[in-house]
Protein backbone atom coordinates (compact mmCIF):
# COMPACT_ATOMS: atom_id res chain seq x y z
CA UNK A 1 0.00 0.00 0.00
CA UNK A 2 2.80 2.34 0.96
CA UNK A 3 4.56 1.53 -2.33
CA UNK A 4 1.40 2.16 -4.27
CA UNK A 5 0.82 5.52 -2.46
CA UNK A 6 4.43 6.53 -3.21
CA UNK A 7 4.09 5.54 -6.86
CA UNK A 8 0.75 7.43 -7.07
CA UNK A 9 2.34 10.74 -6.00
CA UNK A 10 5.15 10.56 -8.54
CA UNK A 11 2.97 10.47 -11.67
CA UNK A 12 1.05 13.51 -10.35
CA UNK A 13 4.28 15.36 -9.72
CA UNK A 14 5.80 14.66 -13.10
CA UNK A 15 2.51 15.43 -14.82
CA UNK A 16 2.61 18.82 -13.15
CA UNK A 17 6.16 19.14 -14.37
CA UNK A 18 5.00 18.33 -17.90
CA UNK A 19 2.22 20.88 -17.65
CA UNK A 20 4.61 23.60 -16.52
CA UNK A 21 6.97 22.65 -19.28
CA UNK A 22 4.22 22.86 -21.89
CA UNK A 23 3.10 26.24 -20.58
CA UNK A 24 6.64 27.50 -20.80
CA UNK A 25 6.91 26.18 -24.34
CA UNK A 26 3.70 27.97 -25.28
CA UNK A 27 4.96 31.21 -23.77
CA UNK A 28 8.28 30.88 -25.53
CA UNK A 29 6.72 30.35 -28.94
CA UNK A 30 4.36 33.31 -28.77
CA UNK A 31 6.83 35.78 -27.39
CA UNK A 32 9.40 37.59 -29.44
CA UNK A 33 10.16 40.97 -30.87
CA UNK A 34 7.17 42.87 -32.15
CA UNK A 35 7.51 45.24 -35.00
CA UNK A 36 8.24 48.75 -33.98
CA UNK A 37 9.55 50.90 -36.75
CA UNK A 38 9.48 54.12 -34.79
CA UNK A 39 12.91 54.95 -33.48
CA UNK A 40 12.47 58.65 -33.10
CA UNK A 41 10.06 60.76 -31.10
CA UNK A 42 6.99 62.07 -32.80
CA UNK A 43 7.52 65.64 -33.80
CA UNK A 44 3.90 66.46 -34.28
CA UNK A 45 3.70 70.14 -33.65
CA UNK A 46 1.08 71.10 -36.15
CA UNK A 47 -2.35 72.49 -35.60
CA UNK A 48 -4.17 69.37 -36.79
CA UNK A 49 -5.25 66.45 -34.66
CA UNK A 50 -2.25 64.41 -33.50
CA UNK A 51 -1.85 61.10 -35.25
CA UNK A 52 0.04 58.17 -33.84
CA UNK A 53 2.68 57.25 -36.44
CA UNK A 54 2.51 53.70 -35.19
CA UNK A 55 -1.21 53.42 -35.85
CA UNK A 56 -2.23 50.27 -37.73
CA UNK A 57 -1.26 50.43 -41.35
CA UNK A 58 -4.23 51.04 -43.56
CA UNK A 59 -2.28 51.91 -46.62
CA UNK A 60 -2.44 50.69 -50.12
CA UNK A 61 -2.81 47.94 -51.17
CA UNK A 62 -3.48 46.28 -47.84
CA UNK A 63 -2.36 42.74 -48.34
CA UNK A 64 -0.10 42.00 -45.38
CA UNK A 65 3.05 40.08 -46.02
CA UNK A 66 3.79 41.86 -49.24
CA UNK A 67 3.04 38.96 -51.51
CA UNK A 68 1.84 39.82 -54.97
CA UNK A 69 -1.78 40.70 -54.36
CA UNK A 70 -4.84 40.31 -56.54
CA UNK A 71 -6.77 43.49 -57.21
CA UNK A 72 -9.34 44.21 -54.51
CA UNK A 73 -11.89 45.58 -56.93
CA UNK A 74 -12.15 45.31 -60.68
CA UNK A 75 -14.80 45.97 -63.23
CA UNK A 76 -15.84 47.28 -66.56
CA UNK A 77 -17.34 50.56 -67.68
CA UNK A 78 -19.79 50.57 -70.56
CA UNK A 79 -21.92 53.18 -72.18
CA UNK A 80 -25.68 52.99 -72.59
CA UNK A 81 -25.21 51.06 -75.82
CA UNK A 82 -23.13 48.44 -74.06
CA UNK A 83 -19.84 49.57 -75.57
CA UNK A 84 -16.69 49.84 -73.45
CA UNK A 85 -15.62 53.34 -72.45
CA UNK A 86 -11.86 53.91 -72.32
CA UNK A 87 -10.13 56.61 -70.33
CA UNK A 88 -12.64 56.74 -67.50
CA UNK A 89 -11.00 57.96 -64.31
CA UNK A 90 -11.85 55.65 -61.41
CA UNK A 91 -11.28 57.18 -58.00
CA UNK A 92 -12.05 55.49 -54.68
CA UNK A 93 -13.06 57.34 -51.56
CA UNK A 94 -13.10 55.60 -48.22
CA UNK A 95 -16.44 55.62 -46.42
CA UNK A 96 -15.07 53.96 -43.30
CA UNK A 97 -14.83 55.87 -40.07
CA UNK A 98 -12.08 56.85 -39.63
CA UNK A 99 -11.55 57.03 -43.35
CA UNK A 100 -8.63 55.28 -44.97
CA UNK A 101 -6.08 57.29 -46.89
CA UNK A 102 -6.26 56.61 -50.62
CA UNK A 103 -3.07 56.54 -52.68
CA UNK A 104 -3.32 59.22 -55.33
CA UNK A 105 -2.89 57.12 -58.42
CA UNK A 106 -4.88 57.89 -61.56
CA UNK A 107 -6.46 54.61 -62.58
CA UNK A 108 -8.26 54.79 -65.91
CA UNK A 109 -10.16 52.22 -67.90
CA UNK A 110 -8.37 50.61 -70.82
CA UNK A 111 -9.69 50.09 -74.33
CA UNK A 112 -11.92 47.29 -73.10
CA UNK A 113 -13.34 49.58 -70.45
CA UNK A 114 -11.65 47.56 -67.73
CA UNK A 115 -10.08 48.85 -64.55
CA UNK A 116 -8.70 47.44 -61.33
CA UNK A 117 -7.72 48.85 -57.96
CA UNK A 118 -5.82 47.29 -55.09
CA UNK A 119 -7.19 48.59 -51.78
CA UNK A 120 -7.30 47.49 -48.15
CA UNK A 121 -10.52 45.79 -47.01
CA UNK A 122 -13.22 48.29 -46.17
CA UNK A 123 -16.06 50.34 -47.55
CA UNK A 124 -15.57 52.69 -50.46
CA UNK A 125 -17.34 54.76 -53.01
CA UNK A 126 -15.88 54.53 -56.50
CA UNK A 127 -16.32 57.62 -58.62
CA UNK A 128 -16.30 57.23 -62.40
CA UNK A 129 -15.76 60.31 -64.54
CA UNK A 130 -15.02 60.91 -68.20
CA UNK A 131 -15.47 63.74 -70.63
CA UNK A 132 -18.78 63.53 -72.39
CA UNK A 133 -20.44 61.50 -69.68
CA UNK A 134 -22.15 62.27 -66.40
CA UNK A 135 -19.97 61.28 -63.49
CA UNK A 136 -21.36 58.56 -61.29
CA UNK A 137 -20.46 57.05 -57.94
CA UNK A 138 -21.12 53.54 -56.70
CA UNK A 139 -20.51 51.95 -53.31
CA UNK A 140 -18.40 48.84 -52.94
CA UNK A 141 -17.35 46.77 -49.97
CA UNK A 142 -14.03 44.97 -50.12
CA UNK A 143 -13.85 41.91 -47.93
CA UNK A 144 -10.49 40.55 -46.72
CA UNK A 145 -8.91 38.29 -49.30
CA UNK A 146 -11.71 38.78 -51.79
CA UNK A 147 -11.94 40.62 -55.10
CA UNK A 148 -15.06 42.68 -55.60
CA UNK A 149 -16.51 43.30 -59.04
CA UNK A 150 -18.16 46.58 -59.88
CA UNK A 151 -19.40 47.18 -63.41
CA UNK A 152 -20.83 50.55 -64.28
CA UNK A 153 -22.77 52.09 -67.12
CA UNK A 154 -22.12 55.73 -67.89
CA UNK A 155 -24.85 57.93 -69.28
CA UNK A 156 -24.53 60.92 -71.52
CA UNK A 157 -25.60 64.16 -69.82
CA UNK B 1 15.64 -9.30 -7.99
CA UNK B 2 15.57 -5.82 -9.23
CA UNK B 3 14.09 -5.36 -12.69
CA UNK B 4 16.29 -3.60 -15.25
CA UNK B 5 13.32 -2.45 -17.34
CA UNK B 6 12.45 1.24 -17.38
CA UNK B 7 9.37 1.56 -15.23
CA UNK B 8 6.51 3.77 -16.42
CA UNK B 9 7.05 6.21 -13.57
CA UNK B 10 10.65 6.71 -14.55
CA UNK B 11 9.63 7.18 -18.17
CA UNK B 12 7.18 9.89 -17.19
CA UNK B 13 9.78 11.56 -15.00
CA UNK B 14 12.27 11.50 -17.87
CA UNK B 15 9.74 13.02 -20.22
CA UNK B 16 8.96 15.73 -17.70
CA UNK B 17 12.62 16.58 -17.32
CA UNK B 18 13.07 16.59 -21.08
CA UNK B 19 10.13 18.93 -21.51
CA UNK B 20 11.59 21.32 -18.97
CA UNK B 21 14.91 21.29 -20.76
CA UNK B 22 13.24 21.87 -24.10
CA UNK B 23 11.09 24.66 -22.73
CA UNK B 24 14.16 26.31 -21.28
CA UNK B 25 15.70 26.21 -24.72
CA UNK B 26 12.61 27.75 -26.29
CA UNK B 27 12.36 30.51 -23.70
CA UNK B 28 15.99 31.50 -24.09
CA UNK B 29 15.48 31.17 -27.82
CA UNK B 30 18.76 29.44 -28.55
CA UNK B 31 17.92 27.35 -31.62
CA UNK B 32 14.69 29.22 -32.52
CA UNK B 33 15.67 32.78 -31.80
CA UNK B 34 13.52 35.38 -33.55
CA UNK B 35 15.23 36.68 -36.65
CA UNK B 36 16.58 40.18 -36.21
CA UNK B 37 14.10 42.65 -37.64
CA UNK B 38 15.07 43.97 -41.06
CA UNK B 39 15.56 47.69 -41.46
CA UNK B 40 12.40 48.86 -43.28
CA UNK B 41 14.57 51.17 -45.39
CA UNK B 42 16.35 48.16 -46.88
CA UNK B 43 16.52 48.66 -50.62
CA UNK B 44 14.73 46.21 -52.92
CA UNK B 45 14.71 46.20 -56.68
CA UNK B 46 12.86 44.48 -59.49
CA UNK B 47 15.89 43.40 -61.49
CA UNK B 48 19.60 43.26 -61.05
CA UNK B 49 21.58 43.79 -57.92
CA UNK B 50 20.87 46.21 -55.13
CA UNK B 51 23.42 48.99 -55.45
CA UNK B 52 25.86 49.46 -52.58
CA UNK B 53 25.22 52.40 -50.34
CA UNK B 54 26.69 55.52 -51.84
CA UNK B 55 29.81 56.87 -50.16
CA UNK B 56 27.93 60.15 -49.75
CA UNK B 57 25.43 58.62 -47.40
CA UNK B 58 27.88 57.89 -44.65
CA UNK B 59 28.60 61.54 -44.16
CA UNK B 60 25.13 62.29 -42.81
CA UNK B 61 24.76 64.90 -45.48
CA UNK B 62 21.60 66.91 -45.35
CA UNK B 63 21.28 68.69 -48.67
CA UNK B 64 21.52 67.49 -52.23
CA UNK B 65 21.57 70.54 -54.44
CA UNK B 66 19.42 70.98 -57.56
CA UNK B 67 20.68 71.36 -61.10
CA UNK B 68 18.84 73.42 -63.69
CA UNK B 69 20.06 71.68 -66.84
CA UNK B 70 20.11 73.17 -70.34
CA UNK B 71 16.37 73.14 -70.81
CA UNK B 72 16.56 72.72 -74.58
CA UNK B 73 13.50 70.75 -75.72
CA UNK B 74 13.80 67.98 -78.29
CA UNK B 75 12.51 68.66 -81.79
CA UNK B 76 11.87 72.29 -80.88
CA UNK B 77 9.43 71.23 -78.22
CA UNK B 78 6.83 70.07 -80.72
CA UNK B 79 6.98 66.38 -79.94
CA UNK B 80 3.61 64.98 -79.07
CA UNK B 81 2.32 61.65 -77.98
CA UNK B 82 -0.98 59.97 -78.62
CA UNK B 83 -1.38 57.13 -76.19
CA UNK B 84 -4.40 55.19 -75.02
CA UNK B 85 -6.29 55.89 -72.91
CA UNK B 86 -6.10 59.63 -73.30
CA UNK B 87 -9.66 60.78 -72.73
CA UNK B 88 -9.75 64.02 -70.79
CA UNK B 89 -11.64 63.96 -67.60
CA UNK B 90 -13.70 66.69 -65.98
CA UNK B 91 -14.03 70.18 -67.36
CA UNK B 92 -11.89 72.88 -65.81
CA UNK B 93 -13.74 74.48 -62.97
CA UNK B 94 -15.82 71.41 -62.28
CA UNK B 95 -15.87 70.62 -58.61
CA UNK B 96 -13.41 67.88 -57.96
CA UNK B 97 -15.57 66.33 -55.29
CA UNK B 98 -12.99 64.33 -53.46
CA UNK B 99 -11.30 64.96 -50.19
CA UNK B 100 -7.82 65.66 -51.53
CA UNK B 101 -9.08 69.01 -52.78
CA UNK B 102 -9.51 70.70 -49.42
CA UNK B 103 -12.06 73.47 -49.45
CA UNK B 104 -11.93 75.58 -52.61
CA UNK B 105 -9.67 74.31 -55.36
CA UNK B 106 -6.39 76.23 -55.19
CA UNK B 107 -4.63 74.43 -58.02
CA UNK B 108 -3.32 76.36 -61.00
CA UNK B 109 -2.28 75.08 -64.39
CA UNK B 110 1.38 75.17 -65.35
CA UNK B 111 1.67 75.65 -69.09
CA UNK B 112 5.31 76.72 -69.17
CA UNK B 113 6.56 73.23 -68.50
CA UNK B 114 9.88 73.83 -70.29
CA UNK B 115 11.05 76.21 -67.57
CA UNK B 116 12.79 75.01 -64.44
CA UNK B 117 11.76 73.46 -62.14
CA UNK B 118 8.67 72.31 -64.02
CA UNK B 119 10.62 70.56 -66.72
CA UNK B 120 12.08 68.32 -64.01
CA UNK B 121 8.61 67.13 -63.02
CA UNK B 122 7.51 64.00 -64.83
CA UNK B 123 4.32 62.23 -65.76
CA UNK B 124 4.54 58.48 -65.15
CA UNK B 125 2.46 55.77 -66.78
CA UNK B 126 2.67 52.08 -65.96
CA UNK B 127 0.63 48.95 -65.40
CA UNK B 128 -0.33 50.39 -62.01
CA UNK B 129 -1.76 53.66 -63.32
CA UNK B 130 -0.85 57.29 -63.75
CA UNK B 131 1.50 58.94 -61.28
CA UNK B 132 3.89 61.84 -60.98
CA UNK B 133 7.57 62.03 -60.19
CA UNK B 134 10.58 64.31 -60.18
CA UNK B 135 14.09 64.09 -61.55
CA UNK B 136 16.84 63.70 -58.96
CA UNK B 137 19.68 63.00 -61.38
CA UNK B 138 20.29 62.68 -65.10
CA UNK B 139 18.61 59.26 -65.18
CA UNK B 140 16.71 58.89 -61.90
CA UNK B 141 13.15 59.74 -60.98
CA UNK B 142 11.87 59.85 -57.40
CA UNK B 143 8.28 58.83 -56.85
CA UNK B 144 5.95 57.08 -54.40
CA UNK B 145 6.55 53.42 -53.63
CA UNK B 146 3.00 52.51 -54.57
CA UNK B 147 3.51 53.98 -58.05
CA UNK B 148 6.02 51.25 -58.84
CA UNK B 149 5.03 48.40 -56.52
CA UNK B 150 1.50 47.41 -55.48
CA UNK B 151 2.05 43.82 -54.45
CA UNK B 152 4.09 43.30 -57.57
CA UNK B 153 6.45 45.51 -59.51
CA UNK B 154 4.99 47.81 -62.13
CA UNK B 155 5.60 47.01 -65.76
CA UNK B 156 5.77 49.20 -68.86
CA UNK B 157 6.97 52.16 -66.84
CA UNK B 158 7.24 55.26 -68.99
CA UNK B 159 8.25 58.75 -67.97
CA UNK B 160 7.48 62.06 -69.70
CA UNK B 161 9.43 65.02 -68.28
CA UNK B 162 7.77 68.41 -68.47
CA UNK B 163 4.75 66.97 -70.15
CA UNK B 164 1.97 69.39 -71.10
CA UNK B 165 -1.02 67.40 -72.25
CA UNK B 166 -0.17 65.67 -75.50
CA UNK B 167 3.02 67.73 -75.85
CA UNK B 168 6.15 66.06 -74.56
CA UNK B 169 8.93 68.62 -74.98
CA UNK B 170 11.60 66.22 -73.73
CA UNK B 171 10.19 63.06 -75.22
CA UNK B 172 9.84 59.99 -73.07
CA UNK B 173 12.08 57.47 -71.36
CA UNK B 174 11.48 53.94 -70.18
CA UNK B 175 12.02 52.70 -66.67
CA UNK B 176 14.71 50.02 -66.81
CA UNK B 177 15.03 49.39 -63.08
CA UNK B 178 12.78 50.13 -60.14
CA UNK B 179 13.76 50.69 -56.52
CA UNK B 180 11.72 50.70 -53.33
CA UNK B 181 12.28 49.62 -49.73
CA UNK B 182 11.13 46.59 -47.81
CA UNK B 183 9.11 48.72 -45.41
CA UNK B 184 6.83 49.33 -48.37
CA UNK B 185 7.07 46.20 -50.49
CA UNK B 186 6.86 43.75 -47.58
CA UNK B 187 5.15 45.64 -44.79
CA UNK B 188 3.00 48.02 -46.88
CA UNK B 189 3.70 50.78 -44.38
CA UNK B 190 2.90 54.30 -45.51
CA UNK B 191 5.93 55.43 -43.53
CA UNK B 192 8.14 53.91 -46.24
CA UNK B 193 6.10 54.67 -49.33
CA UNK B 194 8.85 55.95 -51.60
CA UNK B 195 10.87 54.66 -54.52
CA UNK B 196 12.77 55.52 -57.64
CA UNK B 197 12.93 54.72 -61.35
CA UNK B 198 16.20 54.38 -63.24
CA UNK B 199 15.69 55.50 -66.81
CA UNK B 200 17.13 54.30 -70.08
CA UNK B 201 18.09 57.89 -70.89
CA UNK B 202 19.94 60.84 -69.31
CA UNK B 203 17.21 63.42 -69.88
CA UNK B 204 18.00 65.01 -66.51
CA UNK B 205 21.05 66.64 -68.04
CA UNK B 206 18.60 68.65 -70.12
CA UNK B 207 15.65 69.06 -67.79
CA UNK B 208 17.75 69.54 -64.71
CA UNK B 209 16.79 67.93 -61.46
CA UNK B 210 15.54 68.86 -58.02
CA UNK B 211 17.56 68.86 -54.88
CA UNK B 212 16.32 67.31 -51.67
CA UNK B 213 17.10 67.84 -48.03
CA UNK B 214 16.71 66.47 -44.54
CA UNK B 215 15.53 68.48 -41.61
CA UNK B 216 15.69 66.89 -38.19
CA UNK B 217 13.54 69.63 -36.71
CA UNK B 218 9.88 70.24 -37.43
CA UNK B 219 8.97 71.68 -40.81
CA UNK B 220 5.55 72.83 -39.65
CA UNK B 221 4.86 76.30 -40.92
CA UNK B 222 7.35 76.13 -43.80
CA UNK B 223 5.99 76.66 -47.30
CA UNK B 224 5.01 73.54 -49.21
CA UNK B 225 4.75 73.58 -53.01
CA UNK B 226 3.67 70.60 -55.02
CA UNK B 227 3.09 70.01 -58.72
CA UNK B 228 2.13 66.95 -60.69
CA UNK B 229 -0.43 65.41 -62.97
CA UNK B 230 -3.90 65.21 -61.40
CA UNK B 231 -6.26 62.87 -63.17
CA UNK B 232 -9.31 65.14 -62.93
CA UNK B 233 -7.80 67.77 -65.23
CA UNK B 234 -7.17 67.61 -68.95
CA UNK B 235 -5.13 64.50 -69.40
CA UNK B 236 -1.43 64.81 -68.53
CA UNK B 237 -1.47 68.51 -67.78
CA UNK B 238 0.63 69.82 -64.93
CA UNK B 239 -0.95 71.57 -61.97
CA UNK B 240 0.56 73.17 -58.93
CA UNK B 241 -0.80 74.02 -55.48
CA UNK B 242 0.80 75.97 -52.65
CA UNK B 243 0.29 75.78 -48.92
CA UNK B 244 2.41 75.18 -45.85
CA UNK B 245 3.35 72.14 -43.83
CA UNK B 246 0.57 71.66 -41.28
CA UNK B 247 1.78 68.61 -39.38
CA UNK B 248 5.28 67.14 -39.05
CA UNK B 249 5.54 63.50 -38.06
CA UNK B 250 8.56 61.27 -37.86
CA UNK B 251 7.98 59.74 -41.27
CA UNK B 252 5.32 61.94 -42.85
CA UNK B 253 4.47 65.52 -43.61
CA UNK B 254 0.91 66.79 -43.92
CA UNK B 255 -0.25 69.84 -45.84
CA UNK B 256 -3.37 71.35 -47.41
CA UNK B 257 -2.00 71.61 -50.94
CA UNK B 258 -4.86 70.54 -53.18
CA UNK B 259 -4.05 67.32 -54.95
CA UNK B 260 -5.87 64.58 -56.85
CA UNK B 261 -5.46 61.03 -58.04
CA UNK B 262 -2.46 60.94 -60.37
CA UNK B 263 -0.32 63.12 -58.18
CA UNK B 264 1.14 60.33 -56.12
CA UNK B 265 4.91 60.69 -56.32
CA UNK B 266 4.83 64.46 -56.79
CA UNK B 267 7.57 66.42 -55.16
CA UNK B 268 6.72 68.57 -52.15
CA UNK B 269 9.35 71.27 -52.12
CA UNK B 270 10.28 74.70 -50.81
CA UNK B 271 13.19 77.12 -50.95
CA UNK B 272 14.21 77.08 -47.31
CA UNK B 273 17.41 76.28 -45.45
CA UNK B 274 19.62 77.56 -48.22
CA UNK B 275 18.30 75.05 -50.73
CA UNK B 276 16.16 76.39 -53.53
CA UNK B 277 13.82 73.90 -55.21
CA UNK B 278 14.63 71.18 -52.70
CA UNK B 279 12.25 68.35 -51.97
CA UNK B 280 11.12 67.81 -48.40
CA UNK B 281 8.59 65.05 -49.04
CA UNK B 282 7.15 62.78 -51.72
CA UNK B 283 3.39 63.22 -52.01
CA UNK B 284 1.51 59.97 -51.62
CA UNK B 285 -2.00 60.14 -50.13
CA UNK B 286 -5.15 62.16 -50.07
CA UNK B 287 -6.85 63.29 -46.91
CA UNK B 288 -6.70 60.90 -43.96
CA UNK B 289 -7.66 61.21 -40.32
CA UNK B 290 -5.48 64.29 -39.93
CA UNK B 291 -7.68 66.24 -42.34
CA UNK B 292 -4.74 66.90 -44.65
CA UNK B 293 -3.00 65.38 -47.63
CA UNK B 294 0.24 63.65 -46.83
CA UNK B 295 3.58 62.53 -48.16
CA UNK B 296 6.63 60.56 -47.16
CA UNK B 297 9.00 62.83 -45.33
CA UNK B 298 12.61 62.95 -46.49
CA UNK B 299 14.33 61.61 -43.42
CA UNK B 300 18.01 60.75 -43.23
CA UNK B 301 17.22 57.18 -44.34
CA UNK B 302 15.14 58.39 -47.27
CA UNK B 303 17.87 60.87 -48.18
CA UNK B 304 20.47 58.11 -48.07
CA UNK B 305 18.45 55.83 -50.32
CA UNK B 306 17.60 58.58 -52.81
CA UNK B 307 21.32 59.32 -52.99
CA UNK B 308 22.20 55.68 -53.45
CA UNK B 309 19.67 55.35 -56.24
CA UNK B 310 20.75 58.64 -57.80
CA UNK B 311 24.36 57.47 -57.89
CA UNK B 312 23.57 53.96 -59.15
CA UNK B 313 24.45 53.38 -62.81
Amino acid sequence: MQAIRRDGRRPVGVLLLLLVGLLLVACGSTGGASADDSDAPVTNTGSGAPVDPNAPVTGFPGQPGGAASAPAVRGRVLDAAGQPVAGVLVLPESTDSPSQAIPEIAVMTDEQGQYQWSLPPGSYTLRFSAEGYSATSEPVIIAPGATATLDVTLQKP
Amino acid sequence: MHSLRLRPSRMIRSLGTLSLVLSAIFVTGAPLQAKPKEDPNTIVTNIGAVPPASSDTGKQERISLPFEGTGVPVNGGTETVNEQPVAAVASPGQEAGVESVIGSDGRYNITGTTSFPYRAIVHITSSIGGCSGWMISANTVATAGHCIHNGAWATNVKVYPGRNGSTTPYGSCNGRQLFAVSGWTSSRSRDYDYGAIKLDCTVGNTTGFFGYRVSSSSLTGQPSYTAGYPGDKTYATMWRADDSVRITQTYRLYYANDTYGGQSGSIVWNNEAGCSTCGIAIHAYGVDGTGYNGGTRITQSVYNNLTTWRNAP
